[in-house]
């Protein structure tokens, strides 16, 4: 494609800004460089440096002087790439906002990186870097005016999500009260904070002599004491600490609900929702309906027993810094104040007879999956004794054990592929997963992005099919997927939800 | 892949070239590596030079020849209605549908040995996240910019 004359280039400047910020990477070589330069004489060690810094500049020029830019009627074209070319149009449409970001580097030498927002997952996927201050304010005066054009029939929208003065008078959707908020905290025990807990005892062990000085005492007095009592000992203290840990993960798992979620309401302004909750520090979040993807009710299995759950909201991920993504909006709620809390966004739980399961073959490949990767080491250790006997005394406990592991890694697959369950109820696209902790997902199918089949050689040899949609602001390790339903489910299911991401 | 909803146009002939040439270099090392360790075997354990470099180059063959070819055959894609469709894998076979409403920017990439053989990747990008990249490599040129031209059309004012 022929260039257009209103390209531009990045600001010279940019060579020598990135030349120094390559820098630090070259500091890490000197002192190999100068064990290679110790057999040269200095002169030549130099003429290599040099020579060294005139490469890194030539790649530098080059890559700037491949890089342009060009603003269109519609869109922002840039072309970059040394070796291989790679042309990139965002159209101004997409661009949700545009900043301009100034480090102290950048500020030395008088320029700016500007960077459009598009809602899309990279992040540096619209950035400039770097280019005159002058030039910057230009362009994001420009882009944003086009863009703005571009968004007139979303105009309205658009300002109306700017968070605005809280509506006293909003109806409160959902709250929490005090003695919730603590009930709630003792089904947030965590691992994680005893693992947090257990690092600071090693921490504090440093410091404070006692831990040991107790124990050792304790120990001395046990040692007296015959070797059998040593054992109980052990085994008493061993479970005191288990006891004493497990009741410290529950009151860190209450202390940091209470610190987190007291005083939750959330109330419906009328096309957002505002949330406040917090103990010492009060957030305040606003989620703009019309930018919320799908709603997830999750529940571990104590919780669900009881007739609890809690209900986020994925919205696209540009939000707020470290709040964007999912959005809690019910984290401790019972089924009808999650009906209600989800009412204002047309969506709605759904029955779960009303879903169909997963294939059996998924209990099958589950099954041959995690065996293959338990018993591999084994195998591999078959392999490496070459010796033919002891190879089939290997081989026969190999068996033994795929025996044995059979019955339990069944049953566990048996039960997720009775709890994995889906279906298109509507335009909605509801998946349920697990069977301790439940995530369902409730997906309105205008929401989905690219949608993907895949199938692995042993899903082929099993003839099923998985199906994975894709959203907007999505975390990578959970997204709502359907495993092992029959190629033709599978393709049904896709062919059902692809006219319904057509309409508006 | 069964019951696909849509047929497939296959890659441009010159993208089986450029695979069959990207995967030739590591083949010609794997047999390189073959033929070593059949020398090192012979020296330190006196066993013959030629089974360790028949196997490895055996292997090196199917990587540099029938691998791909089998990879540039699975490839396929298509444009219907509003949806791109693009599927790959010989192993895992994967079948991605794009609605062209919800891409958010298009890249067309051409690296020097795709222009050697006149060829260009598409690059799709969505607002997701998993598979919020889709590219199609092995097209033309041509074809890659009139994609994206109607990919463009597409491009509502209303992604989300």
């Amino acid at each position: 494609m022929v260039m257009s004359e209103f390209a531009r280039r990045l600001h010279p400047g940019t060579i020598a800004l990135n030349v120094i910020r390559g820098a630090p990477g070259f500091v890490f070589g000197i002192p190999a460089f100068l064990a290679i330069a110790r057999d040269f004489e200095l002169w030549m060690a130099a003429l290599i440096g040099v020579g060294l810094a005139a490469v890194v500049g030539v790649f530098q020029f080059l890559s700037w002087w491949r890089f342009t830019y060009e603003l269109t009627d519609d869109a922002l074209v840039v072309q970059s790439g040394v070796l291989s070319r790679n042309r990139r149009t965002i159209p101004f449409d997409r661009v949700q906002d545009v900043d301009i970001e100034r480090k102290l580097l950048a500020r030395l030498f008088g320029l700016a990186k500007v960077n459009l927002e598009t809602g899309g997952a990279g992040e540096n996927e619209g950035a400039l870097d770097s280019v005159s201050m002058a030039e910057a304010e230009r362009l994001r005066g420009v882009i944003r005016r086009r863009a703005a054009q571009a968004h007139v029939g979303e105009r309205t929208a658009v300002e109306g999500e700017a968070p605005v003065a809280i509506d006293l008078d909003a109806p409160v959707l959902f709250s929490m009260t005090l003695g919730r908020v603590l009930y709630s905290g003792l089904f947030r025990f965590s691992l994680v904070w005893l693992a947090v807990i257990g690092g600071a005892f090693q921490y504090l062990d440093d410091w404070v002599p006692w831990g040991n000085i107790e124990v050792d005492d304790l120990r001395s007095r046990a040692e007296a004491a015959s070797a059998t009592a040593e054992a109980a000992f052990v085994a008493g203290v061993t479970l005191s600490v288990i006891f004493v840990l497990f009741l410290l993960g529950v009151v860190a798992g209450v202390l940091r609900t209470l610190l987190r979620e007291y005083g939750f309401t959330l109330t419906d302004e009328g096309g957002r929702f505002r949330r406040v909750r917090g103990l010492l520090t009060r957030t305040e979040a606003v989620v703009a309906l019309r930018r919320v993807q799908l709603a997830v009710i999750e529940n571990g299995f104590v919780m669900r027993l009881l007739g609890w759950a809690g209900v986020k909201l994925q919205t696209l991920g540009s939000g707020e810094k470290g709040e964007g993504g999912r959005q809690d909006i019910a984290p401790f709620a019972r089924p009808e104040e999650i009906d209600r809390v989800l009412a204002p966004l047309s969506l709605g739980r759904a029955d779960p007879d009303a879903l169909v399961r997963v294939s059996t073959m998924h209990v099958l490949r589950m099954v041959i999956t995690r065996i293959g990767w338990l018993l591999m080491p084994i195998a591999a250790l078959v392999i490496a004794r070459a010796n033919l006997a002891e190879a089939a005394v290997f081989l026969a406990v190999l068996m033994g054990l795929f025996v044995f592991l059979l019955v339990p890694v069944g049953i566990v697959a048996a039960l997720q592929r009775g709890h994995h369950r889906y279906g298109l109820i509507g335009r909605t696209f509801h998946v349920q997963r697990g069977v301790l902790g439940q995530k369902r997902w409730i997906v309105p199918a205008r929401n989905i992005q690219a949608i993907t089949v895949r199938r692995t050689w042993l899903q082929r040899r099993l003839g099923t099919a998985s199906v994975y949609s894709d959203t907007a602001g999505a975390s990578m390790i959970s997204t709502p997927s359907v495993e092992d339903v029959r190629p033709g489910e599978a393709w049904a299911l896709v062919d059902a939800i692809r006219p319904l991401r057509r309409v508006g | 892949m069964d019951s696909t909803p849509v047929a497939l146009n296959p890659l441009e002939p010159g993208q089986r070239w450029v695979m069959l040439i990207l995967n030739a270099i590591p083949s010609l090392m794997l047999a390189a590596g073959g033929f070593g360790l059949g020398k090192v075997l012979e020296d330190n354990l006196g066993w013959p030079w030629w089974p360790s470099f028949v196997i490895l180059g055996l292997i090196a063959l199917w990587g540099g020849t029938g691998a791909p070819l089998r990879r540039f055959r699975a490839w396929g894609w298509a444009l219907a209605d509003d949806e791109l469709h693009v599927a790959y894998g010989v192993w895992t076979q994967v079948h991605t549908i794009v609605p062209l409403t919800r891409v958010q920017h298009i890249d067309v990439a051409q690296g020097p040995l795709q222009r050697a053989f006149g060829v260009a990747t598409l690059i799709v990008h969505t607002a997701g996240t998993a598979h919020a990249t889709v590219s199609l490599p092995g097209i033309s040129r041509a074809t890659a910019e009139e994609l994206r031209d109607v990919v463009r059309t597409h491009v509502r004012a209303e992604p989300w």
